[in-house]
């Protein structure tokens, strides 16, 4: 679809449906949103429709990047764990690593994890820190 | 122009086959020779490929001085390569000096052993090659488990011992595989000496011999990861395509164990729970294991044992009408047992206890048919034990008890010791019993039987008294060269140990101890000794063949079958549980009953619905003719309860033993010409070259290049088309 030959209220109308479907956790929906109208909210001049459009742009921009640090987070969380072959990513996990489990907390429960979780976010969030530094 | 195309069509057109054969110099490497991963409940052990270890240059270690040269990762030998080793070594020099130098090293990427020509003689004393640990089966132990004893308190086993815990429970950095082929062998050392062998001057230089080998296990961690994952329910998604079970990772170590029964036990109906029999269990091990598990032919810590057990138990069959009606006057029987996976905590001898806690041995209970009365814990008074028989320092051996059992009620056991003292002393043997502070029993199975019962008392008859004597239990190197005068040793003590459990046995069911019931066959030890110690195969002696009578056939390609092999291996993949079997069916089996039976199918009918006994279409070993031999013994296959599917609730229970091994891939071993790095750059710059010429050839060619067309000249001039 070719949204140039689109009227302007058209546009905002796919964009708030855009929008609405990316809320029911579809975070890629909210992502193509963002490339999609990210010309027409801030590279045009502005105007009412160029407004709304710029607020579901923002909105999908700012759910798009929730939802990339929540799957990161887990992501990163999910595989420190799971090369120790415990329970729970056992569980989780879809195929078995082949010869080779980290033993270095190979005792952990979950809830042992659980109470180690700040830990990990303070370690997430260095992380974070150096990487701004870079 | 046409005659250059004809060329490139020629050299473009020569055929192109795989190249593989002529690149590398395979050697199969069949199951069981190379070292493989394996756990207990928090470990792993052994070895596992890793893109680091699969290949070396060839190197040899001859002598203890060759270890030196890992230190310096045999730099000055190979200045310019830069990669890891392939070490051979023979397996008497994995010692204590050098495992740590082995362990430690960060060039070697493997070890290639093999057996050297020095022969080891039971009598060595020096040599310290037992591959299990100080304290054998550690964690197992009725003292530590009770909290009686620390943990590996009484180190019987550290004169003989390489390390502390034991070469099997070692997590190996680098692989391992035993070259017993000489052909393949001779191979491996042909490619060093062309290749890797220094000059004159001391220098090297490319190409270098090498060799690549891979074996990836499946499974890691411990047998706790393992086993839950081989499971149904481990995983929230689960999608087998094949079978729809869960695909296995690793399995636990389980083999046959054996036991006979040479007076019947009685059969009961369903529901009668009146017990009345007591029980003096004859016991022997019948495993054994090496750094590489397989390689263990286990003559000291196996064999010799089995023999005399065997040689009493032919006795008893000869007489077996004296033992019933003893057995039946007193209520006390005598039945053997072969456990199977002793020297990993106790796999054979755990698992009985638990299913003699069940009343599920020797038979689970049948509810639509008689079935012989289970033996129950509370009816086994004795496990009368030996080991190690055949290396006695002098002629003294031991009778081993547990001091606070002993002292519930000294009377019996008392009695047997004399009669066990009587026994040896007919042979020119000593026995010193215990005396206060060694009342404790060394790593035997009764241990399995005291955690489950408090009365089960234990007589251990063995040569070594707080320690033991012989330095290679559970080895590689547990086999000798057996001068006459050694072996006719062996042979005396082997006798005498038979004629002490005869002694021991008659005494228990209270059957008088006379020249017929404690006579033990000479001539069979003899042969015995000479059939599964001195020859090369369980088969290649005259009794033997005799006794297999066509019947044994080789299932795997795996070590357990082609050598000698005394580990429990994984079930059916190794020969020696049915040699033994057969072994027993002709100490104690009996055609006396079945003279009229002339054939394997009627004998086998025989046995059909029969609660007790067997019925074994078996040759004689001395004259070959077949037989329908009615015995009651039972191979039955023991799977440890922690590691066994059908007892959850005994999951992971380090009561029992937890040894499983890992699935694995093992491919052959590849030997190769590694060439200088140098060559790599010159072979790309020659191919970047060649295809700069094949690409100026093509790229003038055009479609009139490709069509010969003699014609139209013709036509030009004149000729009709």
């Amino acid at each position: 679809m070719d949204i140039s030959k689109l009227t302007d209220v058209k546009k905002v109308d796919l964009c708030k449906k855009y929008f609405l479907i990316g809320a029911c956790f579809l975070p890629l929906i909210w992502v193509v949103n963002s490339f999609w109208f990210f010309s027409d909210a801030f590279c045009k001049p502005v105007n009412n429709h160029r407004r709304q459009i710029r607020k579901y742009v923002i909105g999908s921009i700012i759910g798009s990047i929730f939802w990339i640090i929540v799957l990161c987070s887990w992501e990163i969380f999910f595989q420190y764990y799971r090369s120790q072959g415990l329970v729970w990513t056992d569980f989780l996990t879809f195929v078995f690593p082949t010869g080779r489990v980290s033993m270095s907390f190979s005792n952990h429960k979950l809830f042992d994890l659980c109470v180690n979780l700040p830990k990990f976010m303070k370690m997430l969030s260095n992380l974070f820190i150096h990487v701004q530094f870079i | 122009m046409k005659l250059w195309i004809v060329l490139i069509l020629i050299i473009g057109g020569v055929q192109c086959d795989g190249f593989s054969d002529q690149v590398f110099k395979t050697l199969n490497i069949g199951e069981g020779n190379a070292c493989y991963r394996t756990f207990n409940k928090t470990h792993e052990f052994g070895c596992q490929a890793t893109k680091d270890n699969e290949n070396g240059l060839i190197v040899r270690i001859d002598k203890h001085e060759d270890f030196k040269n890992l230190d310096s990762c045999w730099r000055s030998f190979y200045p310019s390569y830069s990669g890891k080793f392939w070490a051979m070594v023979p397996v008497d020099l994995i010692r204590r000096d050098s495992i740590s130098m082995l362990k430690s090293s960060d060039c070697l990427a493997g070890i290639v052993l093999y057996n050297s020509n020095q022969s080891m003689h039971p009598d060595e004393k020096t040599t310290a090659a037992s591959h299990d640990g100080d304290c054998p089966n550690a964690a197992s132990d009725y003292y530590f488990q009770n909290d009686t004893e620390a943990y590996c308190e009484r180190k019987f086993n550290s004169r003989g011992s390489i390390t502390p815990d034991g070469l099997m429970r070692m997590d190996w950095r680098v692989q391992m595989i035993f070259i017993n082929n000489s052909t393949d062998l001779d191979v491996i050392k042909r490619c060093y000496s062309m290749f890797n062998t220094p000059r004159e001057d001391g220098s090297t230089g490319y190409p270098y011999c090498g060799m690549s080998f891979r074996m990836t296990n499946m499974a890691a961690g411990n047998s706790e990861i393992c086993y839950r994952r081989g499971k149904n329910d481990a995983k929230l998604f689960q999608m087998n395509i094949d079978s729809g079970d869960a695909p296995q990772l690793c399995g636990a170590m389980h083999s046959d164990n054996i036991f006979a029964f040479p007076t019947p036990i009685p059969t009961t109906p369903f529901n009668d729970t009146h017990h009345s029999s007591k029980y003096m269990m004859v016991a022997s091990r019948m495993d054994s294991f090496g750094m590489i598990p397989e390689v263990s032919v286990g003559e000291v810590s196996v064999l010799t044992s089995i023999i005399s057990v065997l040689a009493a138990a032919r006795s008893m069959g000869d007489n077996i009408e004296k033992w019933k009606k003893a057995s039946n006057v007193s209520n006390r029987n005598i039945f053997f047992s072969f456990f199977n996976g002793e020297s990993l905590d106790y796999i054979g001898s755990g698992t009985t206890a638990y299913q003699m806690g069940k009343g599920m041995f020797p038979q689970s209970l049948r509810e639509d048919r008689a079935h012989i009365h289970p033996v129950l814990l509370e009816e086994l008074e004795y496990v009368l034990e030996v080991q190690q028989v055949g290396v006695a320092e002098g002629r003294k051996y031991y009778v081993h008890i547990d001091g606070d059992r002993y002292d519930q009620d000294r009377t019996p056991t008392d009695k047997i010791m004399d009669k066990i003292e009587r026994g040896l002393r007919s042979h020119g043997f000593d026995l010193e019993k215990p005396s206060g502070s060694q009342r404790k029993v060394p790593p035997s199975s009764w241990h399995s039987f005291a955690k489950a019962d408090s009365k089960v008392k234990a007589v251990l008859i063995a040569p070594f008294k707080e320690e033991y004597d012989y330095k290679r239990i559970n080895s590689i190197l547990d086999k000798n060269q057996w001068t006459s005068d050694e072996k006719e040793k062996a042979v005396q003590e082997i006798e005498a140990v038979a004629t002490s459990i005869l002694a021991a046995s008659a005494e228990y069911v209270g059957l008088e101890t006379d020249d017929v019931v404690a006579k033990v066959d000479k001539k069979l030890v003899t042969t015995l000794f000479e059939c599964l110690i001195t020859s090369n195969f369980w088969f290649d002696c005259d009794f033997m063949q005799k006794l297999d009578g066509g019947r044994y056939h080789k299932l795997f390609d795996s070590y357990g079958f082609n050598e000698k092999s005394t580990y429990i291996s994984m079930e059916t993949h190794t020969a020696f549980p049915t040699v033994l079997h057969w072994l027993t069916i002709f100490a104690l089996g009996s055609d006396k009953e079945t003279l009229n039976v002339k054939s394997e199918k009627s004998c086998s009918h025989l046995g059909q619905f029969q609660a007790m006994y067997t019925y074994t279409w078996q040759p004689s070993p001395y004259t070959g003719s077949f037989s329908c031999l009615k015995s009651a013994i039972v191979k039955k296959v023991m799977v440890s309860p922690a590691v066994d599917p059908s007892t959850p609730e005994e999951e992971m229970n380090t009561r029992y033993s937890t040894w499983m091994e890992s699935v694995y891939i093992i491919e052959n071993v590849n030997l190769y010409l590694m060439e200088d790095s140098s060559f790599e750059y010159t072979m790309l710059i020659i191919s970047v070259i060649s295809a700069l010429l094949s690409m100026i050839a093509v790229i003038r060619c055009s479609e009139a290049t490709f069509i010969v067309d003699e014609g139209e000249p013709a036509a030009e001039g004149g000729e009709p088309l």
